[in-house]
């Protein structure tokens, strides 16, 4: 069968819709959630502008800020405005930064995205390598000593929180050892060796932290993959024990991908939290800063950016699968 | 011999569960203690500065003096407190949803893309982001918790209640009429140790969400849970300092918590799927 066959019309309009939906959802849930808050928006920047210009009085100020950002409109018309500029502009506009005055939300966002994609993809292939061998060779060695030991100690890298892990490993390589620094010396147009230099920490700490997750997903598949008469009529074949691991590696992708994908929410939260204990110029710095800040458009922004990349990666993983998988086909 | 004889067995004779029922056990005997008996008041200043572990202070202290092991044993509270409360909140959503969803056909569909947008949308900057507007207490975090993460309950629930809603006994349940709660209901008892062990690990879960809101300094900060010392460490300083016993161990016992409540859901549903497979 060829692969254009292995899509139906009706399969891909269904996971397009589905998408389309989260997407909605994401897009209301960015509205809604910071209406829902305590306090009015305007609050907090009318006092930072007059910190800056004593000679505007307080109320004037207010009505001038509330008229700008339209928060004097019914919620209605407020919603209106804001489907039109998130929805139906491109890029999106969510308004300017109240921190940094002048720039648009969207485009500190913009600028700091790829270096989270960089840390993710990254951190994420050399994790998800090594998982796979890893795992295949957990697996093969059920309930022998080695395995056994170290199920407990992948549970224990696995639910140690990562930024604990983190700290500790400034405190070894940057602060006993002076190999690697704990900040991140490079901003937005550094030189790439300069950047390589500065990530070697977050993505060794991402790795460990993620390694042991995809570890778990594939011995646990491979394991079931075992019990198959599969591999049963494999092994009567002879056939050499390299070659019989190269088939299991390759029928453990497939399971391991689509729990990276459901999991995938888990460890861009733990990737932001790295990102802001280095300092490092991402998304995940981005948000906590503009959360701490009460810097609504910046929040709201990242929040959407952040929706968006994890939207398309989904709906990526539920098309790549029939490509990878031979015998899977969406009809 | 009975179903259930045979999984406490082989659980019974689990290494795993063994350990992991001892972790948990631990800590949860801890958190008793710390109820009825503290070395110190965890939060006064009742010692040296800064001062590294020594017999009066166990733990060393904090850079106001605080005795850290108290706050160790003082913390186990609120860490266990979430913990259970956030894993009961979301199997409150997620067995009745996954349950509707695997049983009724016409159901599946929306209920499954309704759950499909918490497990796309990115979980922990919204955390985030509402925390830092609304400071939570205890029980708000573990609802909040609670409700953002269970998609992943509903999903397994569904897919067991899928795969159960094929065999023979409940065919000849519906085609002799019995009503759906009831056959829900056996489905559910079926199923149970199943859901029992994903609660475990949503548990865990819940510790670490709790540990990440915490040293953001978004958390219940009153509660002085494990990731909250961590959050006074880290903007103390601590790091740059040297004072490690500030921050070693407090993030270990978290880590070793949540393995102890892993292995054991781990372990239950080995031993499920070794009886029933």
């Amino acid at each position: 069968m060829r692969l254009r066959d292995r899509y139906s019309r009706q399969y891909i309009a269904k996971r397009i819709i589905g998408t389309l939906i989260v997407y909605i959802a994401a897009v209301v849930l960015i509205f809604v959630i910071p209406r829902l808050m305590p306090g009015n928006i305007a609050y907090d920047f009318v006092s930072r502008l007059i910190a800056e210009n004593p000679h505007i009085t307080y109320a004037k100020a207010l009505n001038e800020v509330e008229a700008e950002y339209g928060l004097n409109l019914p919620i209605m018309n407020q919603f209106e405005i804001y489907i039109r500029n998130v929805v139906f502009t491109f890029p999106p506009n969510f308004g300017t930064s109240f921190e940094y005055l002048n720039d648009p939300a969207i485009n500190i966002v913009m600028r700091a995205l790829p270096f989270t994609l960089l840390l993710i993809i990254v951190s994420q292939i050399i994790a998800w390598g090594m998982g796979i061998f890893i795992g295949v060779e957990l697996a093969l060695r059920k309930n022998k000593r080695s395995d056994k030991t170290s199920v407990p100690i992948l549970y224990l890298i696995n639910s140690t929180p990562i930024f604990w892990l983190a700290l500790i490993m400034i405190l070894v390589f940057s602060l006993k050892l002076h190999i690697l620094p704990a900040i991140v010396p490079f901003s937005y147009g550094s030189s790439i060796t300069t950047i390589m230099y500065g990530m070697t920490l977050p993505i060794i700490i991402v790795v460990i932290s993620t390694v042991p997750n995809h570890t778990l997903i594939i011995r646990s598949a491979t394991i079931d993959f075992l019990k198959s008469d599969f591999v049963t009529a494999l092994r009567a074949q002879g056939l050499k024990d390299s070659t019989l691991r190269m088939k299991l590696i390759r029928n453990s992708i497939l399971p391991s991908i689509t729990q990276f994908f459901m999991q995938f929410g888990y460890l861009i939260g733990g990737i932001f939290i790295i990102e802001s204990l280095f300092s490092l110029p991402g998304m995940g710095t981005v948000i906590i800063t503009a959360a701490l800040e009460y810097d609504y458009p910046v929040i709201e922004a990242g929040l959407f950016v952040t929706s968006i990349v994890m939207i398309l990666s989904n709906l990526a993983a539920d098309l790549i699968y029939p490509i990878l998988d031979p015998r899977v086909s969406y009809m | 011999m009975k179903k259930e004889d045979s999984m406490m067995s082989l659980l019974l004779h689990d290494m795993f569960f063994k350990i992991g029922f001892a972790i948990v056990g631990f800590f949860v005997a801890m958190a008793i203690i710390s109820f009825f008996y503290l070395p110190y008041n965890p939060i006064a200043s009742t010692g040296p500065l800064w001062s590294p572990p020594s017999f009066s202070h166990p733990f060393g202290t904090t850079a106001s003096g605080q005795d850290l092991f108290s706050q160790w044993m003082y913390g186990s509270q609120p860490t266990l407190f979430v913990a259970f409360f956030s894993a009961f909140v979301s199997a409150l959503f997620g067995i009745p949803i996954g349950l509707l969803a695997g049983y009724f056909k016409r159901a599946d569909e929306p209920l499954m893309r309704f759950a499909d947008i918490f497990l796309i949308l990115p979980i922990l900057p919204l955390l985030i982001v509402i925390a830092t507007f609304v400071r939570p207490t205890n029980v708000s975090a573990s609802i909040i918790i609670g409700v953002l993460s269970w998609p992943w309950m509903a999903r397994t629930v569904r897919s067991s209640a899928l795969s159960i809603k094929q065999s023979p006994y409940i065919e000849v349940a519906i085609m002799s009429g019995t009503p759906h709660l009831h056959i829900m209901k056996d489905i559910f008892v079926h199923i149970l140790p199943l859901i029992i062990s994903i609660s475990i690990f949503s548990a865990t879960g819940g510790i670490l969400f709790l540990a990440y809101m915490d040293y953001l300094g978004v958390g219940p900060i009153t509660s002085y849970a494990w990731g909250t010392t961590l959050f006074f460490a880290q903007t103390s300083n601590a790091l740059y300092v040297g004072a490690w016993w500030w921050i070693v161990p407090f993030g270990i016992s978290i880590g070793i918590l949540a393995m102890g409540f892993s292995l054991i859901g781990y372990s239950v549903e080995n031993a499920y799927r070794g009886v029933v497979a």
